[in-house]
């Protein structure tokens, strides 16, 4: 159902067709001030809730990231008194306690006098059924395709994200799903390769999975404004002009940060690719 | 009841024009019809000029004129695009009949002259920013794949801008694509896009004229604020039967055509497809082998003389574009539309037509994936009654009145799916509604020198259940849903748009022009890529979806020199736009009701200048085409809510075409065009979520794409020209010195060092050669 993916695809059958070809632009591009990006997880598993707080980095600066030192971070689970984030390193905050199906998480951050704050309810968790390896043609080639099952819930409103790692590496198409077009379905979800895999040059040229491969497919049950999150920066955020205008995410966080505050639950399934 | 309320206003402006009428004795009135005498067409804007002076008129869409003269001895010279001139001389002394039937010009190119244009263009008329094209003027003009093509050599003149490298889509001063009213023998086409737009919907082989208004809009045109394309088919030869037929690298063309009655009916029957899925087939990439991607048109006309006061005419136009990608994708998409129309001559003063039309547009989706099998359709329907009237209201007035009532289906979404599938069958609610006007265009003679049309479109857009509809609040989001019933009304917007033009003659060859028009749009085409997709949406207004207005004013130059050898023309405007809509970042376009909250609502504005210089005469003609303009948007929530460059703002734009003839067998041509790049957004910064890079927005358009510019030559060679057999072949190259225009760009961080972001730029088209063979029997 994503129409864009298939559009890119297009697009790309299209101007294989008119001998197209690309190059690299000379221009100089101005930096603008920068601004804090938020990324916020609670999670129903241990050691994994997390906030990194960094900043937007200029085209001058070589940095990969940069991390804001001096925030303080606060999470509050409803009824409860807030709790300071622990710094384990710098920008990356640790949540020391699981996080509970059904419970709603606020978030603040504070960076000098600037606060920032969030929140976000943690939906009730759905499992993944099972995980499956499945082949058909895809992107002109015989390929090995990641495929998930699992029962969407009777009520309406749920909304998920998966994520796969192959070897350990993550693979960066971003996946989401809400039920408004399958609502309490049986859902089975092909995980097409169209972005690159962090980290390991050889699976960035091959956008596939082979046999002996470690697979992994995570399962977040996340909120609808994170699946509007994802969506709007898999539309716009990614560099990629081709779908829509180019513009920053759809945030939830309050006070003029960047990226997102998310309670969400886990399941994972794994197995070698054979 | 509204059929009584156009009754009513049709009287109101009868009795208000009829003190014009000048019905004194010493004047009669001299119509008739004018036709090309070889294939009996009818010949659409034939000037009639009487004796020397500037006076005249025009035939209207089907041939026919009506000119009021004193009694006496005249002298008419009856002419046309590409035919030679007639001389007529008649005693007036009763109102007369006169039928006339032009020669082709060809049959006198002994000395190789050429003209592409009127012998005299009416530097009179108050009409401004239309443009007219003949085939034969595009007949030459090199294109993309060597597939002539009418939308693409509009795009060559000053105002019109292309939606991108080889793109049928344009922009009309500043508007954007879907607001230009594109209509075929009156049907609206909702899409006039093959291909995701490399290629229009109009098969040039089956059309007679094309007359695009970038301003200036008569009153019976009316729904869109940037432009209106009327585009005519061709009625068929009713002299004799052809055959003709053109094959070309990308599609083949037959067209047949012939007399039902000798001299008084006709028939035609034209169709095109492309075979680019006959070389996909044949391709060592299996991704493509598999996919199929291929369009179709077929255009059929007929008309019928029941007796010399009435005449029928239906034509009908069929197209479908294929594309499926390894049985696991499909998308098909196509416009129909027929007419239905019937010419009443009441009096030799007083023509009219009648016409009801059927038009069509629909896509539909399917995918298979692991158990899915899903299948979405979405189309757009009308039912359009029109009628008008035109009538010769003396010698100072011509008018022009009559009404116009379309209905719409809207059926936005419609999703299902087989009963194994995980998907559940989803529909988006119908929308329906009921688009009236009546109007009213009075060109008035004032003296000489001084013409002036006053003009007045009075139009009402009324939404009808059955279906929710929504209350937003500041932020559009939903805070209420209201029920209609079925046929109960939902909201219902009434517009006034005034249309006044005025033309002052300096001398003979000298004229300036001022005019003023509103138009207003009720359909609205959202698209958030810059690529055109069939699967963009048409949204009606409602409730809380105003109408887009747009207020044009324009001042223009005219300036015939070197004896009608050249042709200047210069036109400034200024546009002002209401109610433009752009998608929410992150919007959800397709699986919801409430569209509305997924818009935000803003103005713009467009200025600019245009200069045309035309040479019209000789072994070389063509023209040079200048354009300096600005288009800006204001939207809340988009650039902080401050005015920003539309993607099409392109300060320069200049297109020369040059068109040259050897001799008998030979003709070259060539074009280039040169533009200020697009206004795009480049990113700020960049930043990391979850692993991944992703990039910082702040202004939005405030870079541009790298300068546009194309060269592309064209040679025609005609092989074989005798009275049963003609044949002749085209080759050109597209993009002849091989710029690699960029199509889009992108960003992305570079493979080697990953702290440097790089902007990528992808073209499409580098030096593409075409060739295509073209018959005649």
């Amino acid at each position: 159902m994503r129409l864009q993916k298939i559009y890119m695809l297009l697009m790309g059958g299209l101007s294989i067709l008119m001998i197209s070809c690309e190059k690299v632009l000379n221009v100089n591009l101005d930096s603008a001030k920068s601004v804090y990006v938020i990324e916020g997880i609670i999670q129903d598993n241990k050691d994994s809730s997390r906030v990194y707080v960094t900043e937007t980095i200029g085209f001058n600066e070589s940095k990969l990231v940069k991390p804001v030192k001096n925030a303080k971070v606060y999470i509050t689970e409803d009824g409860k008194l807030p709790v300071t984030l622990i710094k384990i390193n710098d920008g990356i905050f640790e949540y020391p306690y699981k996080g509970k199906p059904g419970a709603t998480y606020n978030l603040e951050v504070k960076i000098g006098n600037q606060s920032f704050t969030a929140v976000s309810k943690m939906p009730k968790k759905v499992n993944l059924d099972s995980l499956y390896v499945t082949e058909r043609l895809f992107l002109g080639e015989q390929r090995k395709i990641a495929t998930i099952e699992f029962t969407d819930p009777g009520e309406s409103g749920n909304a998920y994200r998966f994520i796969q790692r192959v070897d350990g590496f993550k693979e960066n198409t971003i996946f989401v799903l809400e039920d408004k077009l399958f609502n309490s379905k049986k859902m089975v979800y092909e995980l097409l390769i169209f972005e690159k895999m962090d980290g390991n040059e050889a699976r960035e040229q091959q956008r596939r999975i082979d046999k002996y491969d470690n697979l992994a497919v995570f399962m977040y049950c996340i909120e609808k404004p994170i699946y509007n999150y994802w969506t709007s920066l898999s539309q716009s955020a990614l560099g990629n002009s081709q779908t829509a205008s180019p513009a920053n995410p759809v945030s939830n966080i309050k006070g003029g940060a960047l990226g997102y505050f998310s309670a969400q639950t886990v399941s994972v399934k794994e197995l070698v690719v054979d | 009841m509204l059929k009584y309320i156009h009754k009513k206003n049709l009287l109101f402006i009868v009795v208000v024009l009829l003190h014009s009428v000048i019905s004194a004795q010493n004047k009669f009135t001299i119509s008739g019809t004018v036709k090309a005498g070889e294939t009996g067409e009818t010949l659409i804007k034939a000037s009639i000029r009487v004796g020397e002076a500037n006076e005249g008129t025009t035939t209207n869409e089907y041939g026919f004129y009506s000119i009021t003269l004193p009694k006496g001895v005249h002298t008419l010279y009856y002419s046309a695009i590409g035919y030679q001139e007639l001389e007529v001389k008649v005693n007036l002394n009763k109102d007369t009949v006169q039928n006339i039937k032009l020669n082709i010009e060809s049959q006198v190119l002994e000395d190789v002259t050429v003209e592409v244009n009127n012998k005299r263009r009416s530097i009179s008329s108050t009409q401004m920013g239309m443009e007219r094209l003949n085939m034969s003027d595009i007949k030459n003009v090199p294109m993309l794949l060597g597939e002539r093509d009418v939308i693409k050599a509009l795009q060559l003149l000053p105002g019109v801008k292309s939606a991108g490298d080889g793109n049928s889509g344009f922009y009309v001063r500043g508007g954007s694509a879907d607001q230009n009213l594109i209509l075929l023998d009156e049907a609206t086409v909702y899409n006039a896009s093959h291909l995701m737009g490399f290629f229009s919907t109009f098969n040039s082989d089956a059309i007679k004229d094309v007359t695009l208004y970038k301003g200036g809009m008569p009153a019976n045109y009316g729904g869109r604020l940037s432009s209106v394309l009327d585009v005519k088919m061709n009625e068929g030869n009713n002299q004799s039967f052809h055959t003709s037929g053109n094959i070309g690298l990308i599609a083949a063309k037959l067209n047949i055509e012939g007399p039902i009655q000798k001299d008084k009916s006709s028939f035609l029957i034209s169709g095109r497809r492309t075979y680019a899925d006959v070389f996909t087939a044949f391709s060592k990439n299996p991704s493509l082998k598999d996919n199929k991607l291929y369009f179709y048109d077929l255009n059929a006309k007929m008309n019928y003389s029941i007796n010399d006061k009435n005449k029928i005419y239906a034509s009908g136009y069929f197209g479908r574009d294929y594309l499926k990608i390894n049985k696991r994708f499909g998308l098909d998409w196509g416009n129909i539309t027929g007419t239905l129309r019937w010419n009443h001559i009441f009096s030799n003063r007083l023509f009219s037509n009648t016409s009801f039309i059927v038009s069509a547009f629909d896509y539909e989706i399917n995918i298979k994936s692991a158990n899915n099998d899903i299948h979405i359709l979405s189309q757009i329907k009308d039912y359009n009654l029109k009628q008008e009237f035109q009538w010769n209201a003396g010698t100072k007035h011509a008018v022009k009145f009559g009404f116009n009532s379309v209905y719409h289906i809207i059926r936005p979404g419609e999703v299902t799916t087989s009963e194994n599938s995980s998907y559940n069958n989803f529909y988006l609610q119908k929308r329906y509604s009921w688009d009236h006007a009546v109007f009213v265009t009075d060109n008035w003679k004032l003296s000489s020198k001084a013409n002036v049309t006053f003009g007045l479109r009075a139009s009402s857009f009324s939404i009808y259940g059955p279906g929710s509809f929504y209350v937003l609040d500041k932020d559009r989001n939903v805070t209420d849903t209201l029920q209609y019933q079925k046929g109960q009304s939902v909201k219902n917007y009434l517009h006034v748009e005034p249309r006044v033009a005025f033309s002052y003659i300096i001398n003979k060859n000298n004229s300036i022009k001022l005019s003023y028009v509103r138009n207003t749009q009720n359909l609205h085409l959202i698209a958030n890529s810059s690529a055109s997709f069939p699967t963009d949406k048409w949204v009606p207004s409602s409730n809380t979806l105003k109408p887009e207005i747009a207020d044009l004013y324009a001042v223009g130059f005219y300036k015939n020199f070197d004896n009608n050898m050249f042709e200047l023309s210069t036109e400034t405007y200024y546009k002002s736009m209401q109610n433009q809509l752009d998608y929410k970042p992150g919007a959800d376009a397709f699986g919801i009701d409430a569209i509305e909250s997924q818009l935000l609502v803003g103005k713009g504005r467009a200025y600019g200048a245009e200069l045309l210089i035309k040479k019209l005469k000789g072994k070389l003609t063509g023209w040079v085409g200048y354009t300096l303009s600005r288009t800006e948007r204001k939207i809340t929530g988009i650039n902080d809510g401050e005015w920003y460059k539309a993607r099409q703002d392109r300060t320069h734009d200049i297109s020369i075409v040059a068109l040259y003839q050897i001799n008998k067998k030979w003709n070259l041509s060539g074009t280039w065009v040169y533009y200020t790049g697009d206004a795009v957004t480049y990113p700020a910064g960049r930043y990391v979520v979850d692993d991944q890079i992703v990039y910082y927005f702040t202004k939005r358009n405030q870079y541009r794409m790298p300068n546009y510019h194309r060269l592309d030559i064209a040679a025609t060679v005609q092989l074989k020209k005798t009275n049963k057999f003609s044949s002749e072949l085209s080759f050109g190259v597209y993009n002849i010195y091989g710029r690699q225009n960029a199509y889009v760009l992108s960003f992305k961080q570079d493979e080697k060092d990953k702290s440097k972001t790089q902007v990528v730029s992808t073209a499409l088209f580098k030096y593409v050669p075409s060739i295509s063979y073209n018959f005649k029997f």
